[in-house]
């Protein structure tokens, strides 16, 4: 049995297909754009890369097959990704932990006399 | 996706294929070549990972004994240690290394030299805003297979109805003399461009403005923009530039604006006048020639605008077959009009660029298959010392990883030389490109290697590496490994199989195909490259000499043109006279073409049986002293006479000896009349029309001889030049002593002071040989470093192979010569079997070669050919029985006794 912060922290591969999947199941291809659209028209990965961790998130139950969106005409080359329980903990946890991150940076950059929050 | 996993595969390969396809689909053409890279790179790398994540996954659940570790366990990946390795085998076996180094950096330098250039210059990033969004528009004239670049009113047209591409701009680069009030004269490359090119680069100008709209009015006073570079050279960036008037040609010129620094759209131009002309008087067809480009408008594909652009095109020419019949509109790549890259029926060039890429890919291909050959043979003969570091606890992972860094190390030295060659070539290039332009180099072209290109080729590292290191090793490391851990060290052995003669017998027969067909490819440039001028090119200069088109202000432009010929006869006459009184010249010519190049021209022949290749000679229009100035004398027959130009004089030509050599033989040239066809005319006149024949009256010597291939020398036809001049003149000057260029500074003054709108070119003959010949030097070199290339390589494989399998039975014919077997007779079973097997790759490589011939239409045999295949043939052999003798003889060396005791 794992925790979610054993999963700590993300690849960014492996954020994008989490923060994509997290409303409703995808397929490989819809989870790209939506990446893209998110990063200014750059993924910052390629497909075999994202084929790549989908398989390895989901031998660690991150993420699981799921059926077409009911909205969605079913391709059977299509495959569904959606979220588990423990990826949506995963995720949680990752986003707290940036969170950490991005008040830290905030703070330290405001001392020194950086942009203000 | 056969580099992975079968479950991988299985899972999510389609799912990969199928987005693949579908980003293929949605990205411009020149985005796909852009991303193919990178998505190779992908695809490499994480097929490599995939493979990781599947041993990791059954070692997990314990099937390790089972498979065996293809991959070390994590940390154990790479070492220096392997890199220094490999660094130690280079410097082991030197002529492996040189020949694989050599093979390998000529593939990657002419495949990344050509993929640089190409990209450079056809496929660039063009950096304006939106760049990627701009294209060219342009008539193909299916009849002549030409573009037709008289097309203002089509431009105008387009301009009115198109909706998918914006800012429709027409340019065209021209030039003009700025005549300083000193009088001092500079001749100035201009673009003339509608005031839309300034919308379509979207760059404003610096101080002052732009060009627009009104200013391309004919009665629109006459106005000019000015580069940063110009302002700063020219006017020493004076503050207060804008509003100065300067002189160009016949007009007065206010400078209306300055453009900021780097900006030099749509070419390479320092200084813009609007293109001038009254849209609702041009005439269809008719016109100077332009250049036509635009933008794609917001969310229209490049597809979209080309289907409107057709319609238009398909409507204008049912409505006018007269002038637009045979025309169909085209939209391409911006740089495709401007580079003269033709695009019928698609874009062909892309895929001619994508075939030729694959082409350069294939050499590299061939090459590593070659040097993998070459491995192979070193890594069978390194099983005895793997097999040792199996027994210490290496896995075949581990061993497999050592052998790919030692070929990486290998081709990352050849992929290295082999772009640092390229490098060089296309600095070499560009020079001679910038030589070539007259405003430099084109504003999108970034000279050296680009990123898609080193992108490409560190893949094909690594891939090359793969092929080289990794499948040999997978074959060396395979069952017999074990077996091999029984024997002692150094004794290794491996089974001599039907694997080794069918590898002896591809290298052979492969050898024996390409090594003859470089070497022809590589003659054929040489023999092109051994024609030479017979005259002394270190005293000749020659000069192109035009006179302003553009009339005055207010001039009738009709009245103005018609006065073109008779002052081209002043300017001639008073230049001639000049040139006479000048001590340093020797003789002076006047032409419509240069005397000692001409343009290549179909001929016609009277009672014509020439075939299609023949048709192709140079035909130069000069004076009756063209011939004298370059030394040459009537062979046969006379040279041209005063007579000869007039207009109502009977027509008549003068050929060189290479002419009558071909089409006469040992026959009477005098006589029989020809006809030279004017460019863009039709090959066969109309039924039952005769074309003007013009008489052969003499004969001269040829200008350019050939020692090795007199064929090669071209026929030349002179032709007495009319009366009309209505476009530039050739002078070409002979000079007494070696420096030509002193008199070009007088020619310019003579003709300047004639009449200072006059344009002058002036290159002596000995430059222009140089830049020609060294854009003929870089084909040559590249062909001979192939050439070299596959001789090398193709030697050392069959030397390499063939010395492996003589040196695996060394032990055995020692045993033999222990046991009580004759020398003599050892040494025929040894070379028996040899033989055989050269024989049979030579039979294979000769069949190959015949198919070849077929297929080729007899080029394989065709002049050197036969000489070369035999010499060919012979090298192989001598190589292979070279590689036989040495180790048999060691073998017979062996002493018995210690044969005796090892086994």
């Amino acid at each position: 049995m794992t925790v979610a912060s054993d999963h700590l922290p993300l690849r960014s591969v492996e954020l994008d297909i989490l923060l994509s999947v997290v409303d409703r199941a995808r397929h490989g291809y819809a989870i790209l754009q939506e990446a893209e659209a998110r990063n200014g028209g750059r993924a910052g990965f390629e497909i075999p890369t994202l084929y790549r961790a989908l398989r390895r998130m989901r031998d660690r139950a991150l993420i699981a097959t799921a059926d077409a969106p009911g909205n969605e005409a079913p391709d059977e080359r299509r495959e569904y990704w959606a979220i588990t329980g423990l990826g949506r903990e995963v995720l949680e946890a990752e986003l707290r932990r940036l969170d950490v991150m991005l008040s830290t940076g905030r703070v330290r950059l405001a001392a020194r006399g950086g942009s203000q929050p | 996706m056969v580099a992975y996993p079968r479950a991988f595969r299985e899972e999510v390969g389609q799912a990969v294929v199928c987005d693949v396809r579908r980003r293929a689909s949605e990205l411009p053409t020149l985005r796909v070549l852009a991303w193919l890279p990178a998505l190779l790179w992908s695809l490499l790398l994480n097929a490599i990972g995939a493979w990781a994540d599947a041993l990791r996954g059954r070692s997990a659940r314990g099937a390790t004994s089972i498979v065996g570790p293809l991959l070390p366990p994590r940390g154990q990946t790479f070492s220096w240690l392997d890199v220094k390795l490999g660094l130690r085998m280079l410097v082991k076996h030197p002529v492996m290394s040189v020949a694989s180094v050599v093979g390998i950096a000529v593939a990657v330098a002419i495949g990344a030299g050509f993929m640089s250039f190409a990209v450079g210059y056809v496929y660039p990033d063009i950096p304006i805003h939106e760049g990627d969004r701009l294209v060219g528009l342009e008539n193909w004239d299916v009849e002549r297979n030409n573009e037709e670049r008289r097309s203002l009113y089509d431009f105008v047209l387009w301009r009115e109805e198109m909706t998918t591409v914006l800012d429709l701009t027409a340019f065209r680069p021209s030039g003009r003399n700025l005549i300083g009030e000193d009088g001092s004269v500079e001749a100035l490359p201009l673009m003339e461009m509608t005031a839309s090119g300034f919308d379509l680069a979207r760059v404003p100008p610096m101080m002052g403005r732009r060009l627009t709209a009104a200013d391309e009015a004919p009665a629109a006073p006459p106005v000019l923009v000015v580069g940063y570079d110009a302002w700063q050279s020219r006017f020493a960036g004076d503050p207060d530039v804008v509003g100065r008037d300067v002189r160009l040609g016949n007009r007065s010129h206010s400078i209306v604006g300055v453009m900021p620094p780097g900006f030099s759209f749509p070419i390479s131009h320092q200084y813009w006048i609007p293109l001038v002309f009254d849209p609702g008087a041009l005439k269809r067809g008719e016109g100077p020639w332009v250049f036509i480009s635009g933008r794609l408008a917001p969310a229209v594909s490049q597809k979209e605008a080309h289907a409107e652009l057709s319609v238009i095109g398909a409507r204008m020419a049912a409505e006018y077959p007269d002038t637009h019949g045979t025309f169909r509109a085209q939209l391409m790549p911006f740089t495709y009009p401007i580079m003269d890259v033709n695009q019928q029926g698609g874009d062909s060039f892309f895929w001619e660029f994508l075939v030729m890429s694959g082409i350069f890919s294939l050499l590299l291909w061939v090459v590593c298959v070659n040097v993998a050959v070459l491995m192979y043979a070193r890594t069978a003969t390194r099983r005895g010392e793997l097999a040792v570091r199996t027994a210490l606890g290496a896995n075949r992972g581990r061993i497999l990883v050592q052998l790919f860094s030692e070929a990486f190390v290998l081709s990352s030295v050849g992929v290295l030389v082999g772009l640092g060659i390229a490098s060089l070539g296309i600095r070499f290039g560009t020079n001679i490109v910038r030589g070539e332009l007259p405003g430099g180099l084109p504003f999108w072209f970034d000279p050296g290697l680009q990123l898609p290109v080193l992108l490409g080729v560190a893949f094909l590292t690594l891939v090359a590496a793969a092929i080289i290191g990794v499948i040999p090793g997978i074959h060396a490391t395979g069952r017999g490994l074990h077996a091999e851990m029984g024997r002692s060290a150094g004794a290794s052995r491996t089974p001599m199989g039907a694997t080794w003669t069918a590898l002896i017998v591809v290298q052979v027969a492969v050898s024996v195909v390409a090594v003859p067909l470089a070497i022809t490819a590589g003659w054929e440039e040489v023999r092109w490259e051994a024609t030479s001028p017979v005259f002394d090119v270190d005293r000749y200069l020659t000069a192109w000499i035009s006179l302003e088109t553009e009339p005055p202000l207010g001039a009738d432009p009709a009245e103005y043109a018609a006065s073109l010929p008779g002052r081209y006869e002043g300017l001639i006459r008073d230049l001639r006279a000049a040139l006479d009184a000048e001590p340093l010249v020797e003789a002076a010519t006047f032409g419509l073409d240069q005397i000692s190049a001409g343009p290549r021209r179909t001929l016609l022949m009277e009672r014509d049986t020439l075939g299609a290749p023949d048709r192709v000679v140079r035909a130069v229009r000069v004076d009756t002293r063209g011939l004298e100035t370059m030394s040459l004398s009537a062979n046969t027959g006379r040279l041209l006479e005063m007579g000869d130009s007039d207009p109502e004089a009977h027509p008549v030509a003068v050929v060189n000896r290479a002419f009558v050599d071909r089409y006469f033989g040992q026959g009477d040239p005098l006589g029989r009349r020809l006809h030279v066809v004017a460019p863009g005319r039709r090959v066969a006149p109309p039924d039952g029309e005769e074309p003007p024949w013009s008489e052969i009256v003499g004969v001269v010597d040829n200008m350019y001889a050939n020692p090795l291939d007199p064929y090669v020398v071209e026929p030349r036809v002179y032709v007495p030049m009319g009366g009309h001049f209505a476009a530039p003149v050739n002078l070409t000057v002979r000079v007494a002593g070696k420096d030509p260029g002193l008199i070009a500074g007088r020619i310019r003054a003579i003709a300047t002071g004639v009449d200072p709108t006059v344009r002058v070119g002036v290159e002596t003959l000995a430059e222009q040989r140089r830049a020609s010949g060294a854009v003929v030097g870089i084909v040559a070199l590249s062909v001979g470093l192939t050439v070299l290339a596959v001789v090398l390589l193709s030697s050392a494989g069959i030397y390499a192979l063939m010395s492996f399998a003589v040196t695996q039975r060394r032990r055995e014919i020692g045993l033999r010569s222990a046991l009580g077997a004759r020398g003599v007779t050892l040494l025929r079973t040894v070379f028996l079997r040899s033989l055989r097997q050269i024989g049979l790759g030579l039979g294979v490589g000769l069949l190959l070669l015949l198919a070849f011939n077929v297929v080729s239409d007899g080029g394989v045999f065709e002049g050197i050919g036969t000489v070369v295949v035999v010499a060919s043939i012979a090298l192989m052999a001598v190589v292979a029985l070279m590689a036989t003798v040495g180790p048999a003889l060691k073998g017979l060396r062996i002493d018995p006794a210690e044969a005796l005791r090892t086994e």
